[in-house]
């Protein structure tokens, strides 16, 4: 047993490549007499967050001169990456694994493994060892790959991570190297051979489970780089300070995984040591060597090769699409910025989106204003000399460094890049011509740093030289998860729902996610599936995963993989897969090879009287005649005609609107189950994935009474959550909390064209009313104005004035909203069905997904499918009447949205269903500035016919009419 | 060099085959190999008998969900006894079942019988809800009908006699050494478990349309742990002082009696006992595991034991002034979110002296 236990000491001393920052706070000594530089290292050692941890290193340089030698040898050698040795050997990358400071220091100048031999004593320093055996070994098989480049990479892959590798790894290696040399996948096949076990990474799961963080960063940092369970144990001992509990949940996990029979399959989570996110990203690299570096830091997270990667890609032109993708994830753009004590002028902003609203960027910005004042500012491609800041445009220098900090997006680009203007205006001012190089000019500066005067790409400092308008409205627009007030591991939720009552209701809630791998900083939803690229990054495979109660992403499946390097041949050009153009009246998207087009056809537009005649602007030339027909996919179509142009047979739709029928009648369910209609309106094929109106439910015999989401029944009576309502044998009306509003029936038209008992009754089904009283006419679609049957139809009056509306497709009535106009790929969807037990996607799983990204609480989403089955989303004030400000906060968010899904990024489209949005086409409401300030005033003279809308929606009106 | 290493790599490759057969039947030598094993694990918890180790090594899920029973017992004592000078807290190094009392006090007794009836609890739930193995409803209770008063077993039982056979093997383990405080320490175990197993319930549920509820399928429940709280509270109030007789010819004590009684006369089987008087928890001292009442809130005006003139043993007490800030009047708003106040607050707190 002894003999064995050694084995297993050896067999978990190969995770070599586990750094971590651990940077020695020692070093600092040497810039004792540089408070600013001793300040900025003392720093490095206790940032956690990659990307600040990224932000600082780069910045040291100006803190700390170049002169001071000891100072940065000291933090080369201490900070894994720093300096990586081009010509290093074998067992350089595991030198980290040393036990003595001596053996660590030798390892790092040696030339092979004989020179530090006499230092570091095999008996002490096993893992260390055991480390450069493994990668001799991997030098040795991969060297069989010769001159082929993937075979190698794919073989060192294997020899690089952290724990045992995977059965895809291995795989790929078999596939890519079985034609180039057998003797490498014998190689191979003997060192994965020992390899049926597990090793302590895999359980660094467990820390999260942590009450406290220090012992949270403490297990993360001992299971990557102790070996053997003793050292473990002691070591968790000592750092978390608490023995063994097992009422302790860290201990409970590790309990629970030592559990005999391990349920888990090692293979069950593939996304351990990775980043998913940001491995999403890296297909939108523009060069392979870009492309290359971000895959290796995404799933080899610890290789540190962002060094690089930075002064390669994240100023090239050609790569904006990467980096922005990147810094989405990393730091999300965020409605809102407050509490800065420097840069003021950036507070009292609810409806400007920022990525780094905090207080370090702001105590940043100030550091950054007192380097420069010094005469040169240091940028990562050059130095600018400068004419004193302090004097020259102050005000200026301080937009910019603020800018540069707190990162406004801007709208389209969400990149955080001044305007080209604005730098050559300062520069030209302050710029300190005498020290300037040959041939260095504003303008040239410039046109490195700022390329773009596009308004929708850069940051215009104008706005950021004067505190911002509003002051003292900050109540309209809240934003209740900016900052975050969850913990590490927790999501924060708006909260749509209200409260039990007596409890403690606050305007969020803090809900667990999972990590998109153990590397990444990005969570989503529990039980949200999660669409992730495959851990070898081949472009366009994807499998789908589910987040577990476990805190992780589980029951992975693959998507068949989309072949993105066939293109689309449209009018004699060639199209590459992802592109989005406009065909006639259409808009389409190139996706693998097809062209998916919106609407599907288009109006015919000849100039002979008859037709002119007939065009109504509706699809396939129908007449504009409502004779509504209720298709299969749960959508009602205004006639058959419509019905059969978006391809449904005559036995496929039946006459009369959706929700007249009643689904359960005939009662399709068992005896013993009741039938329950559930409405929704798919947009999978029907046909593989029948899209049920109806769900059977048994009688359940208890519900959670703490489950909070409240129903309203047909009887006005409020009820917890739907299990309590069935379980009382009452029939649901609505979602939400019972209005007063709604007690009486009073039929509604909702933008779908369907008619709604109650206001109430269309929000619940997350779609917005069009006008009052039952649906008798179809608006213009496709943006064709067409004189359809909307003249009769008594719109009610706009929300807000001075509002510049907007009509969606299909209805008759203009709102004041953000509405965003969706591209999707059916054939996806049905992928996504056919992964999730053959359940079809509707409307509502889409809108419900959407919903968690709207942070702001006076905003919410609505949408529906239109005729001509795009998917449309309306991001309305939620207030009965609503102020310019509200009206643009929701504005931003749909340009939030709408600009997350062009751009592809993963905080949204990860998450299934949204995955399969190809293009969003945006319109948004602006608020005409004239009316701008006290509109609430305005609200007198319009008063009287708003009354008759409102009335029956809120019961307090604060205007007296 | 060379050659060593290789042999080295070939050993880690060849000895795990080895390893595997040598250790086959036994998982727990091959769970070694994740991060930690269930061996190392049980070994560092603090305050198990060598009886409860060798459980825990065996049954890793099992010392999950008895954890969770014991952490159930002690806030429940922690809530039943915060107005009181003793507030269940402990000195010192926690353990499972938290700090044991060393004397045998009406305290120690509650904090026995409640952590024996939590580790009951947790265990026949986690049994019901299919989160422990070798368990599951309670067998006995499935199909039988009851004829004359027109009702069947359905549903899942709460095997509650699974759950205090558990308690009882791994609570009772440990009280190893024979002597008074063990007799003592045992009967309080099952009478916590006792009082758990008398406030079973059974729930019905009617069959039928007609409403007049002819059939019935009927299951055991297990009660809300407060429940059991307040009834070993009300037990801990009306706790029976015992002392022990030694009977047998080693002349160790063997049973209990009431004290003051003359004859035999054995406590009831679900009463607390306890065999010494207990201190009166004013000042700190490790050797009767008081912690004091120095720092302790108290109620100025409260005439109980959370008022500052009992809870402070007429050291007095010191006022602190604060301002509390919160978010208040927080309302929903259709449709649909929450919106809220800042309000704040200057508050007085009492602390004991």
């Amino acid at each position: 047993m002894r003999v064995c236990g050694q084995i297993i000491i050896l067999l978990l001393a190969c995770n070599f490549c586990a750094f971590v920052y651990t940077q020695d706070p020692s070093c600092c000594h040497h810039a004792a007499e540089l408070p600013q530089c001793k300040d900025a290292c003392d720093q490095l050692a206790t940032i956690r967050s990659e990307s600040r941890l990224k932000h600082l290193l780069q910045r040291l340089p100006s803190y700390c001169p170049e002169s001071m030698n000891e100072l940065w040898i000291c933090i080369n050698s201490t900070l894994p990456g720093a300096s990586r040795k081009s010509d290093g050997w074998v067992g350089l990358g595991c030198c980290e694994l040393a036990i003595s400071v001596e053996c660590r220091r030798e390892c790092k100048q040696a030339s092979s493994k004989n020179d530090i031999t006499k230092v570091c004593r095999k008996d002490t320093e096993k893992p260390l060892y055991s480390c450069i055996t493994k990668n001799e070994m991997g030098s040795v098989c991969c060297s069989y790959a010769g001159r082929h480049t993937h075979c190698r990479e794919y073989c060192q892959a294997i020899f690089r991570t952290d724990s045992s590798p995977t059965v895809s790894q291995i795989n790929t290696v078999k596939e890519y190297c079985q034609s180039i040399s057998p003797q490498l996948i014998s190689c191979v096949a003997n060192y994965t051979k020992s390899y049926p076990t597990r090793s302590p990474i895999d359980s660094l799961y467990c820390c999260d489970r942590a009450e406290e963080a220090h012992c949270q960063t403490a297990c993360k940092r001992i299971l990557r780089t102790m070996n053997t369970e003793h050292e473990i144990m002691e070591g968790l001992i000592a750092e978390c300070g608490s023995q063994p509990l097992p009422q302790d949940p860290l201990w409970q996990c590790f309990l629970g995984s030592a559990h005999p029979p391990a349920k888990s399959d090692p293979e069950a989570s593939p996304t351990a040591k990775m980043d998913c996110a940001k491995l999403h990203c890296c297909s939108k690299a523009n060069t392979s060597q870009c492309r290359v570096m971000c895959q290796e830091f995404s799933t080899n997270w610890g290789t540190q090769t962002w060094q690089e990667f930075d002064q390669v890609c994240e100023y090239s032109p050609v790569e904006t699409d990467l980096i922005t993708c990147l810094a989405d994830v990393r730091e999300p753009c965020q409605l809102g910025c407050k509490d800065l004590t420097y840069c003021t002028n950036f507070n009292n902003r609810p409806t400007e989106l920022f990525r780094s609203c905090n207080i370090q960027s702001d105590q940043g910005a100030m550091n950054d204003i007192k380097l420069w004042s010094n005469g040169t500012i240091k940028m990562p491609l050059m130095n600018i000399p400068v004419l004193d800041i302090r004097k020259c445009r102050p005000e200026m220098w301080k937009a910019v460094a603020c800018a540069l900090q707190i990162k406004p997006c801007y709208s389209k680009s969400r990149s955080s890049v001044i305007c080209k203007s604005d730098c050559v205006d300062i520069l030209t001012h302050c710029g300190d011509f005498s020290r300037f190089l040959d041939g260095q000019t504003p303008e040239r500066i410039c046109d490195l740093l700022s390329p773009t005067d596009d308004p929708e790409r850069c940051i215009p400092l104008q706005r950021y030289l004067t505190p911002s308008p509003f002051e003292n409205i900050i109540e309209e627009v809240i934003h209740p998860c900016n900052p975050n007030p969850c913990p590490s591991n927790h999501l924060c939720e708006v909260n749509r729902k209200g409260c039990h009552p007596g409890q403690d209701c606050k305007p969020y809630f803090c809900v667990p996610g999972c990590k998109l791998g153990e590397a990444s900083e990005f969570l989503v939803h529990m039980e949200a599936r999660i669409q992730i690229p495959v851990r070898s990054g081949q472009a366009g495979c994807y499998e789908v995963c589910t987040c577990g109660q476990s805190g992780r992403l589980e029951n992975c499946a693959e998507m068949p993989c989309t072949d993105t390097t066939k293109t689309c041949a449209v009018g004699g050009q060639r199209k590459s897969h992802g592109a989005s153009f406009k065909m006639d009246c259409k808009s389409c998207f190139c996706y693998a090879g097809e062209t998916i087009c919106f609407p599907p056809q288009c109006p015919s537009l000849d100039n002979s009287g008859e037709s002119r005649r007939a065009f109504t602007g509706l699809p396939c030339g129908c007449p504009d005649h409502f004779v509504p027909v209720c298709a299969r996919n749960g959508r009602t179509y205004p006639s058959a005609c419509i019905a059969r142009c978006m391809g449904f047979r005559d036995n496929q739709f039946v006459f009369g609107s959706c929700r007249s029928t009643g689904p359960c009648s005939p009662n399709p369910c068992q005896r013993n189950q009741r039938c329950i209609p559930k409405r929704r309106v798919c947009l999978t094929n029907t046909t593989d994935f029948p899209c049920l109106q109806y769900q059977c439910v048994s009688r359940p015999s208890s519900c959670d009474q703490n489950q909070l989401d409240p129903v309203c029944d047909t009887d006005n009576m409020e009820h917890t959550n739907p299990c309590l309502l069935y379980h009382s044998g009452k029939t649901l009306a609505y979602m939400g909390h019972c209005q007063d509003a709604c007690r009486v029936t009073q039929e509604v038209c909702g933008h779908n064209g369907e008619t709604y008992n109650t206001v109430c009754e269309a929000f619940s089904d997350r779609v917005a009313v069009d006008y009052q009283g039952r649906c008798h006419a179809l608006g213009s679609v496709s943006g064709f104005p067409s004189d359809s049957g909307c003249n009769g139809v008594p719109c009610p009056p706009l929300s807000a004035a001075g509002c510049n509306p907007i009509t969606p497709p299909g209805a008759c009535c203009p709102v004041c909203a953000g509405m965003l106009q969706i591209l999707w790929n059916k054939q996806q969807m049905n992928v996504f069905a056919k992964l999730n037990q053959n359940q079809p996607v509707s409307v509502h799983d889409i809108l419900r997904v959407l919903r968690l990204h709207v942070s702001v609480p006076q905003c919410d989403i609505f949408g529906y499918l239109s005729v001509d089955s795009e998917i449309v989303i309306l991001i309305i004030p939620v207030d009965q009447q609503p102020t310019p400000l509200q009206i643009e906060a929701c504005s931003k968010e749909a340009e939030k949205i709408d600009s997350l899904i062009n751009s592809g990024s993963p905080t949204l489209v990860s998450h299934v269903p949204l995955s399969a949005f190809l293009t969003s086409e945006l319109k948004l409401s602006t608020v005409s500035s004239a009316a701008a300030p006290g509109t609430s005033s305005l609200c007198v003279s319009t008063c009287l016919s708003l009354c008759l809308l409102l009335t029956f929606l809120l019961s307090k009106l604060n205007c007296r009419c | 060099m060379i050659v060593f290493s290789s042999r080295t790599v070939l050993l880690s490759v060849y000895y795990p085959q080895i390893f595997l057969i040598l250790t086959s039947g036994s998982y727990l030598a091959l769970s070694s190999v994740v991060a930690l094993g269930a061996n190392i694990i049980c070994n560092k918890i603090p305050g198990l008998a060598p009886r409860q180790r060798a459980i825990c090594q065996s049954r890793p899920d099992a010392i999950i969900v008895i954890g969770e029973g014991a952490q159930l017992g002690i806030n429940e004592c922690q809530y039943q006894f915060r107005y009181g000078r003793w507030n269940c807290s402990a000195l010192g190094e926690r353990t499972v079942f938290g700090q044991e009392l060393r004397v045998g006090s009406k305290e120690a007794a509650f904090t026995y019988a409640i952590t024996a009836a939590g580790v009951a609890h947790a265990v026949t739930a986690a049994c019901s809800q299919g989160n422990m193995s070798h368990c599951g409803c309670d067998r006995e209770k499935q199909g039988y009908y009851n004829q004359e008063e027109g009702w069947k077993w359905g549903g899942c039982s709460a095997d509650i006699k699974h759950g205090i056979e558990f308690s009882r093997r791994f609570v009772d383990a440990r009280e190893i050494k024979k002597t008074a405080r063990r007799l003592m320490n045992l009967h309080n175990n099952e009478a916590g478990r006792k009082v758990l197993e008398e406030r079973m319930k059974l729930e019905c549920k009617c069959h039928g349309v007609s409403g007049s509820c002819t059939t019935k399928t009927c299951w055991t429940t297990l009660p809300k742990f407060r429940e059991i709280g307040y009834v070993l509270k009300d037990k801990y109030n009306k706790a029976v002082h015992v002392e022990v007789v030694p009977a047998n010819r080693l002349r160790q004590p063997t049973f209990l009696k009431v004290k003051k009684v003359h004859g035999y006369q054995k406590p009831e089987e679900t009463d607390l006992v306890y065999i010494e008087r207990s201190p009166n928890y004013c000042e700190e001292d490790a050797k009767t595991g008081s912690v004091g009442t120095q720092g302790r809130l108290c109620n100025r005006t409260s005439a109980h034991t959370d008022g500052c003139d009992l809870m402070c043993c007429g050291r007095g007490y010191n006022t602190h002034q604060y301002t509390k800030v919160w978010q208040c009047n927080c309302k929903f708003q259709w449709c649909c979110f929450v919106k809220c106040n800042t309000c704040s607050e200057r508050t007085e707190v009492f602390t004991c002296k």
